[in-house]
């Protein structure tokens, strides 16, 4: 259907592609992204960076603003100056990394650059290996960070409470039956540790990838005024995803942490 | 019937488990601007927090998508 109204591409698979191999190791076309990023990165500290003065100049300005932003966005999460100020470097990389990357798919023509066939460029987002060793790295350092707070004795004593149904029945029958309930929950709390992972890099790889999907497709039905309503969905929701990843870690974080 | 026939099927039946999250979104979409009726100075505070609740909300309809492409 190749007529003046669409553009027809082919519609990208779960699974990214290999553009070449170094060894054992594919090289995939999220990974050509993460390259780029990279490389804008670099280009920022040089040009930026290195020039910082006591009165900002532009690139200065917007850099201070967005570390403002993110730590009064931290402060409005935990309710402690200290703990915000040290959470900063964890939280906010994660949360630039995220943004950056979802923010890859609007560049406008990037994605349409080929090779055989295989598109070289796709946001990394949009490829769930990145999701998930982003989710699963958060929460091997929140367990970790967790077991220093409780000792190991204390951090095993959060899933099983033994030492609560001896407490119960020692105050009571009705609060014994109630601390063997509760042993059932603190069981079923090493599953919820696991769904917060599969969770976290669900929700964020389902937004990227269906958000590239919908433009292939509706660009290949009528490619002048409508695909602008599902680019800018696309947008919003990639801003909307980097901040809710990055409050749900947070908010775990507070949540393992000793009262 | 044949394996192709049953795959629509199953992304038929996938796409009909989407119905009950615009149902949440609109009560909590309902309640917050009722919330900015009754104290609108924190009108900016609530809108941030219902765009949140929003996201959170529809991970359920984004599992059902990413099964969806798989089958």
């Amino acid at each position: 259907m190749n007529n003046f109204l669409s553009v027809v591409r082919t519609i990208d698979s779960i699974n990214s592609e290999t553009i070449f191999s170094i060894g054992w190791f594919n090289i995939k076309n999220s990974t050509m992204s993460i390259f780029l990023l990279l490389i804008l990165i670099l280009l920022v500290c040089v040009f930026v960076i290195r020039k910082l003065k006591l009165r900002p100049n532009n690139g200065q300005i917007i850099l201070e603003m967005i570390y403002e932003g993110i730590e009064s966005f931290l402060f409005k999460l935990t309710g402690d100056k200290r703990q915000a100020s040290a959470l900063f470097p964890v939280i906010g990389t994660l949360f630039l990394f995220i943004l950056l990357s979802n923010l890859v798919g609007s560049i406008p023509v990037l994605t349409s650059f080929t090779f055989n066939g295989k598109p070289i460029f796709r946001p990394p987002t949009a490829d769930f290996n990145t999701t998930f060793s982003l989710a699963l790295g958060a929460l091997v350092v929140i367990q970790a960070l967790s077991i220093k707070s409780f000792g190991v004795f204390g951090y095993i004593g959060r899933f099983l409470k033994f030492k609560e149904i001896f407490l119960g029945f020692r105050s009571g029958i009705s609060n014994g039956f109630t601390a063997i309930i509760e042993f059932f929950i603190g069981i079923l709390d090493i599953i919820s540790e696991i769904a917060k992972v599969i969770s976290l890099s669900l929700r964020l790889f389902g937004n990227m990838y269906a958000g590239l999907i919908l433009v292939t497709v509706i660009s290949a039905s009528l490619a002048y005024v409508l695909p602008s309503a599902f680019v800018a969905l696309g947008l919003l929701s990639a801003v909307v995803q980097a901040i809710v990843f990055s409050s749900l870690v947070t908010v775990y974080y507070k949540m393992s942490l000793k009262s | 019937m044949e394996i192709e026939a049953f795959r629509m099927l199953a992304k038929g039946i996938i796409i009909l488990s989407m119905i009950g999250t615009p149902i949440g979104e609109g009560y909590i979409a309902g309640k917050a601007l009722e919330a900015m009726g009754r104290n609108p100075s924190v009108s900016d505070s609530i809108f941030t927090k219902m765009i949140i609740g929003i996201a959170m909300a529809e991970s359920t309809a984004i599992y059902a998508l990413v099964a969806f492409f798989i089958i």
